[in-house]
């Protein structure tokens, strides 16, 4: 191949791409902060409300747990369908990333959830313990105490939400999601666009391993342990 | 100050139910150091935890200035833990938090103006001599120096009690000697009463004025930290002390059967520790008097001390210097073969 047909095929392949990257960046970005927004109280309340923690609720609890359970064992693929009425509701359509928003991040909330229990578990019941000899309220000890000691491992599990949140993006693509996946599935698998298809993959390694990075080194900034 | 009725604390799990804390009955003066001691799983623990309510008691009362703070909920509980202070054996600081927020801590849960935190955190930090630490980590620190952040933190709010968890248990002999030292300046400085809980009775003679021995849940003696020493009752307290009292180097040195000779443990505290009453006893019984071992203690600056002595002479000598020690206000034990 010439220099020059190089050089167009190319940018031919950027422009196709492109567009597709910014729509998963995007996608990517806004679940990942609605599932936070979901899913940290919900992990909140699963800690604080077990049992001989600092606001004791065993049938909350139990029923917080069970619904978060349900949840995770739906496959994907099966809640974006689901919850095609409600895309539609929000957005007003079922189709592109804007769209694919929606149960994105109700499918990535029940994992923070999770993912947030297990890092405010990480606390030190002696910590709590001692906020509360200083007469510390509900939600001084969750704010000031909880959440700050666990920062660092929150940062890892929100690492892990935004990877995750990438891959289930890619498979949004596949129902008309937009973003790298679409791409992929459109050119490399419906037209066998080889070139295309190995391209998508080569920015999804790379994004996911940016991605890993950034979080490790904030958590390591953050903790003094 | 503070004052406990008929406190008990069952602790129930599915099928079990176990009793922590039986019937107590205690009071602690204003201004002076408590100590508690027991073995661990005695209650002690328990017992402390009460005190500021992060154990709920199953019955009894617990009157602080008055008030019965079992009684007390929500907004009025807390405004009372403000006025307890507590320090904890694994010192439980904030990591991720500098020495000088884990002491503003307390004060910024008060909202307290930060203005008004500064100079009282530097000040706190100039009583514990942590000063050129006010920007390092808990984990930069010695167990020690963490214990200090702890004792900062809890004077914070200008206690008018502290109650201290096993605070120098993790820490070495030095450590916590220093760690000792201050909590008495602390209590000589401001007043402060402090409460604390151990199962090192070198804590107890450093630090306490009076003193409660802890067993089974139930106090089995209570009374001046001299008074424990010089007269243990319970087999606990004794236990405790076993290290301060004479014990006999070779059970051999007791013959059996020997009319003409006794191992006596002779224990004396305060100015009984400095009057010559072997030598006196020598010469008014006809005995001989052989020291087999001694050790002497000073203890907030009264003597405590143990002697083992072998006395030899006449079965009627023998008597006669012993009625004589008992008359002394010494408390003698008679050693049988095989008994120590």
């Amino acid at each position: 191949m010439e220099a020059a047909n190089l050089i167009s095929y190319l940018s031919e392949l950027v422009d196709l791409v492109l567009p597709s990257l910014w729509e998963t960046l995007y996608m990517v970005f806004f679940s990942t902060l609605f599932a936070i927004i979901l899913g940290l109280p919900l992990g909140i309340i699963l800690v604080i409300t077990d049992k001989g923690h600092i606001w004791e609720k065993p049938k909350l609890n139990r029923t917080l747990g069970l619904i978060i359970n349900m949840a995770r064992s739906l496959p994907f693929i099966i809640l974006i369908i689901a919850i095609f009425p409600l895309s539609r509701l929000i957005i007003g359509t079922t189709i592109g990333p804007t769209a694919a928003i929606v149960p994105l991040s109700i499918a990535a909330a029940p994992f923070v959830a999770r993912i947030i229990e297990s890092s405010l578990k990480e606390v030190s019941w002696g910590i709590i313990e001692a906020s509360i000899s200083v007469g510390a309220t509900i939600p001084q000890i969750i704010f000031k105490v909880m959440l700050p000691e666990a920062m660092p491992s929150l940062v890892l599990g929100i690492t892990l939400t935004v990877i995750n949140i990438l891959g289930y993006s890619a498979m949004a693509g596949a129902i008309g999601g937009g973003g790298l996946g679409d791409l992929a599935i459109r050119y490399g698998y419906q037209r066998f666009q080889t070139d295309v298809l190995i391209a998508a993959i080569i920015i999804l390694i790379v994004l996911v391993q940016i991605i890993q990075s950034i979080g490790n080194m904030i958590s390591r900034k953050l903790d003094k342990r | 100050m503070i004052t406990i009725r008929n406190l008990s604390k069952v602790y129930e799990s599915q099928d079990k139910k176990v009793e922590a804390l039986k019937n107590i009955n205690l009071t602690i003066n204003k201004g002076e150091i408590f100590g508690i001691i027991g073995l661990s799983g005695a209650g002690k623990s328990s017992l402390l935890r009460c005190i500021n309510l992060l154990e709920t008691p199953t019955s009894g009362e617990i009157l602080i200035n008055g008030t019965d703070i079992t009684k007390l909920r929500g907004a009025e509980l807390r405004e009372t833990r403000k006025k307890i202070g507590m320090i904890f054996q694994h010192f439980n600081l904030l990591m991720n938090s500098t020495v000088y927020d884990n002491v503003a801590f307390p004060l910024r849960i008060n909202r307290v103006p930060e203005a008004e935190i500064e100079k009282r955190v530097l000040e706190l930090l100039e009583i514990v001599n942590l000063s050129d630490k006010k920007d390092s980590y808990p984990s930069q620190l010695s167990g020690g120096q963490k214990q200090r952040v702890g004792i900062a933190r809890a004077l914070a709010n200008n206690p008018d009690i502290i109650l201290s968890d096993e605070a120098t248990s993790a820490l070495d002999p030095t450590t916590t000697e220093s760690i000792l030292s201050l909590l008495k300046d602390i209590n000589k400085k401001f007043g402060i009463t402090i409460v604390v809980i151990t199962h090192e009775m070198d804590v107890i003679k450093h630090l306490c004025n009076r003193v409660a021995v802890i067993e089974d849940g139930v106090i089995v003696e209570e009374g001046s930290v001299i008074e424990l020493i010089s007269n243990p009752q319970a087999s606990t307290s004794k236990r405790f002390l076993a290290d301060m009292i004479a014990k006999l180097p070779n059970p051999d040195l007791i013959q059996e059967h020997n009319p003409t000779e006794e191992v006596l443990r002779i224990s004396f505290f305060g100015e009984d520790a400095n009057k010559p009453f072997i030598s006196q006893m020598v010469k008014q019984f006809d005995v001989e008097a052989n020291i087999i071992v001694g050790n002497i203690e000073s203890i907030q600056d009264v003597q405590v001390g143990s002697l083992l002595v072998k006395i030899s002479g006449s079965k009627e000598n023998i008597d006669s210097a012993i009625d004589f020690l008992n008359n002394h206000n010494l408390r003698i034990e008679v050693l049988k073969n095989g008994s120590c």
